[in-house]
């Protein structure tokens, strides 16, 4: 019976994301149509003591709440917000659930439909521009001026300015308190059996996959893995150590693609080699991008030498743990060994925004929603919205709340980031970083490993190239050369090495001919235009 | 439904309000499903016009402006249209060669089989992988086929022969999909036909037997025309359907090293129509779709019509 799980999940999920929207849309008619006949008594009698505005604020359903917790639509969070907010303003804060996998599909159809929430958000760029192009959205700047100072000021201008678009201030980007994309890791375990260092240059990494391939340390056997989760986002780190960064200008990293950076093609050819000597996991094109868990599986299973993951993912995700449990005997610490041939580290980092906050244009309470975000940006506010009730779910130690291991605060935290949309990671200070640092490491049997991992995963990172002008061309093409994207990376790591540059070059030939090009035309111009 | 009321058409060919009167609980029956084709299939067309327009999801369907045959001039520009146009025909075509004669000899199959325990066994097993869903059939493909770690080529290895990449060079990857199809589906096809064959009239086996006949003979002669009817609608309704595709099982099985033939027009719809929010290009797709498909399926009636005399009205 095991097969039914499948297909009666998601099915149950679509029954109750159905109900939970009929419920949202049907109790917001019974409100606004209680705020019809309240504000005709009063206009009669009182005039002014108006009837209390319904907000609503879309919420993430990650489907994840714990055995035992209360609905995320009705908890300690909604609470709090509904107490400290809603009463003393005179507004009911009602939350919209929206399943996180189909965030953006199910966006563009509550706003199609008209019925999106008055606070709505996406980590999607290209869903923002388009909104914005197709004027969908409210200009929040002369609002923030006016209500929205504590929001300005946890924010700073350089996360603000992320969301202007057109020269209006149409989004709120959350503020992103960490940089790091990824961070490699290592079963130092598996070196000291084989008297190997912890690796600091790509070479000595070399070495040691190469051993792990060869002497099948700990207990992998034939199934070993010496270098896992291989794809483009998750590669960033070495590839990023093979360019020619001495040749390759701002104008350059904005606006051309990655396939045609100098250096690229000879860092593919290292990365081929790699795989043509059975480093990497042979099968990875076929989950690539589709089964994460299947890394995670390996890795437990104590198949895996070192792999690249989200920052601190281990840690968040629970897996480091899990390989902890199934394996006394197993250490992974985080690495950070890819150098470029100048001794340096380079990374991708992430902008310093996380996702955007908007109104649509339809909604008729842009001011509340600001009121909401500037409320939210309080310090005490956050420190709840993120940490819970001081003495029961966390206690602060050194000026840093430290979330206490508990099933209180496992029940009420989970999925904090969804209430506390402004912040993305755990926010104490605007000028110490180390706080910040300290704040996140909040699980108590893995503080070092989040520390080194956030350490090393920021190390000369590279910051994206910040643009405020919507890129029509990546619009229409993001979908198609994400997927060539997809193709050329697999293909050129898969492919024989006498056959590696034919590939490459007709691969990448293609890329640009099915829209690479547009979008790189258009991306020159529009930097040209705006770093003058 | 349609068997039960055209008989009575056909015996009162002026419409009568006497058999309406009469049958009215056969009639209310009809009412149901009437309700679903207004409201799920006719309704929705209204939405068509979206693939004439620049449709803004702000302005709604109505205001927004009008283009025309812009988007269909985009769509036919596009590479990776006539890419998955290509190799959605394709797949559906080979499917059909290789799919669509399987239930037929399975239920015929069947059909043959005297004990009755190991009939009923061997149909329930046959059905059964119909009822799992794509995505774990896809887990299973991996786990079973992948290249250098599928369970089936460590065993092609363990005898020292060559690995077979099943998943990852496009003409394996095809082999294995179709497979992969017969195996899910097969035996859930037959399910339509046993029931044809269960209207057979048993006294021609009988006629066929005193004649000399062997089993082999009385499947042709017998078996095989008492089906033909059920066989050729079905055929009509699946060239029908050449144009269009599922999306679960090329998007399951598919990975970047076979684009090339695994990406068809449902995955491409979702990748730029849906994923991007393009819901003109979707839309447009979509309608070609069905016109593509409603002209198969109309000369696919009309030359069964002119060599058998038989279509599907």
């Amino acid at each position: 019976m095991k097969w039914l799980t499948g297909p009666w999940s998601t099915r149950t999920m679509a029954v109750l994301v159905a109900a939970a929207l009929i419920a949202g849309c049907s109790s917001n008619n019974g409100g606004s149509g209680g705020e019809g006949t309240g504000t005709e008594g009063n206009t009669g009698t009182t005039g002014n003591n108006a009837a209390p505005i319904t907000l609503r604020v879309e919420l993430f359903d990650r489907n994840n709440t714990p055995a035992g917790a209360p609905p995320i639509t009705d908890n300690f969070m909604t609470q709090y917000v509904q107490e400290n907010f809603g009463d003393p303003n005179n507004i009911k804060v009602e939350f919209v659930a929206v399943p996180r996998t189909q965030e953006v599909e199910k966006l563009n159809v509550l706003m199609a439909a008209n019925q999106a929430p008055d606070l709505v958000y996406t980590y999607d760029k290209p869903t923002v521009e388009k909104y914005v192009k197709d004027g969908g959205l409210t200009d929040l700047g002369p609002l923030i001026e006016q209500y929205g100072q504590n929001l300005k000021e946890v924010l700073g201008e350089e996360v603000m300015a992320y969301g202007v678009f057109d020269e209006k201030q149409y989004a709120i980007p959350a503020r992103r308190v960490l940089l790091p994309q990824s961070t490699t890791m290592i079963r130092k375990d598996w070196l000291d059996e084989l008297g190997l260092p912890v690796p600091t240059t790509t070479e000595e990494f070399h070495n040691a996959l190469k051993a792990f391939k060869e002497q099948k340390p700990g207990k992998s056997g034939d199934n070993v893995i010496p270098y896992s989760n291989i794809d483009p986002f998750h590669l960033k780190p070495l590839q990023y150590s093979l360019l020619d960064w001495n040749n390759i200008t701002d104008e350059d990293f904005f606006a051309v693609p990655e396939w045609l950076l100098p250096g690229n093609k000879e860092g593919f050819r290292y990365i081929n080699q790699l795989y043509n000597e059975g480093l990497l996991d042979p099968d990875f094109p076929l989950t690539m991008n589709k089964d994460p868990q299947k890394f995670q599986k390996d890795l437990i299973n104590g198949w895996v030498g070192a792999g690249t993951t989200n920052t601190n993912e281990p840690v968040y995700q629970g897996y480091l743990a899990e390989v902890y449990k199934a394996d006394p005997e197993a250490e992974l610490v985080p690495i950070d060994p890819f150098n470029t041939p100048d001794g340096k580290y380079p990374k991708a980092l992430y902008s310093p925004n996380g996702l955007y906050i908007f109104v649509p244009k339809a909604s008729k309470n842009a001011e509340a929603v600001i009121k909401y975000l500037d409320w939210m940006a309080q310090p005490e506010n956050v420190i709840a919205l993120q940490n819970g009730i001081e003495g029961e779910t966390y206690e602060m130690q050194d000026g840093v709340p430290v979330v206490l291991d508990n099933d209180l605060a496992r029940q009420t935290l989970y999925n904090y980031p969804d209430y506390a949309i402004i912040l993305n990671g755990k926010f104490v200070s605007a000028t110490d970083e180390s706080l910040n640092i300290a704040a996140n490491a909040s699980e108590p049997n893995h503080k070092d490993f989040t520390i080194e991992s956030i350490e090393k995963g920021g190390r000369d990172g590279v910051l994206p190239v910040r643009t405020s002008t919507p890129i029509e061309s990546e619009m229409k093409y993001a979908g198609t050369l994400k997927e060539k994207h997809d193709e050329i990376f697999v293909k050129v790591i898969t492919a024989k090495p006498e056959d590696f540059d034919r590939i490459y070059d007709s691969e990448v030939q293609d890329y640009m001919n099915i829209g690479g090009q547009e979008v790189m035309d258009e991306k020159l111009q529009i930097y040209a235009a705006e770093y003058k | 439904m349609a068997t039960t009321t055209n008989p009575k058409t056909r015996r009162a060919p002026r419409w009568q309000v006497k058999s309406l009167v009469r049958d009215w609980q056969l009639y209310s029956l009809l009412v149901l499903p009437m309700i679903y084709f207004l409201l799920f299939k006719y309704g929705p067309m209204f939405g068509v016009v979206i693939a004439f327009k620049d449709y803004n999801i702000f302005q709604g369907v109505l205001a927004s402006p009008w283009i025309g045959f812009d988007t269909f001039k985009e769509v036919f520009q596009m590479n990776g249209f006539y890419r998955a146009l290509r190799n959605t025909l394709l797949l559906n075509l080979l499917d059909l060669l290789i799919s669509f004669p399987m239930p037929i000899i399975l239920a015929i199959l069947l059909n043959e089989l005297r004990i009755k325990w190991f009939k009923k066994g061997a149909q329930m097993v046959l059905y059964l992988p119909h009822f799992i869903s794509w995505i774990i059939i896809g887990g299973m493909a991996i786990q079973l086929l992948a290249t250098n770690t599928g369970i089936v080529n460590n065993v092609l290895k363990s005898f020292s022969l060559q690995a077979i990449p099943f998943l990852t060079e496009p003409f394996y990857w095809v082999a294995t999909y179709l497979g992969i199809g017969v195996w899910q589906s097969a035996g859930w096809g037959t399910i339509i036909y046993l029931a044809a064959l269960t209207g057979i009239n048993k006294d021609l086996y009988e006629a066929a037997e005193v004649d000399g006949a062997n089993r082999l003979r009385k499947m042709w002669h017998i078996t095989l025309p008492g089906i033909k009817p059920t066989i050729i609608i079905l055929l009509i309704i699946n060239i029908g359907h050449m144009a269009s595709i599922g999306f679960d099982r090329p998007f399951v099985l598919s990975n970047p090293l076979v684009t090339n033939v695994s990406e068809v027009i449902s995955t491409y719809v979702y990748k730029i129509g849906i994923q991007s929010a393009r819901y003109t290009i979707a839309t447009a797709i979509g309608l070609f779709q069905a016109v593509v498909g409603l002209i198969f399926l109309l000369s696919a009636d009309y030359i069964s019509r002119k060599v058998n005399d038989q279509g599907i009205w």
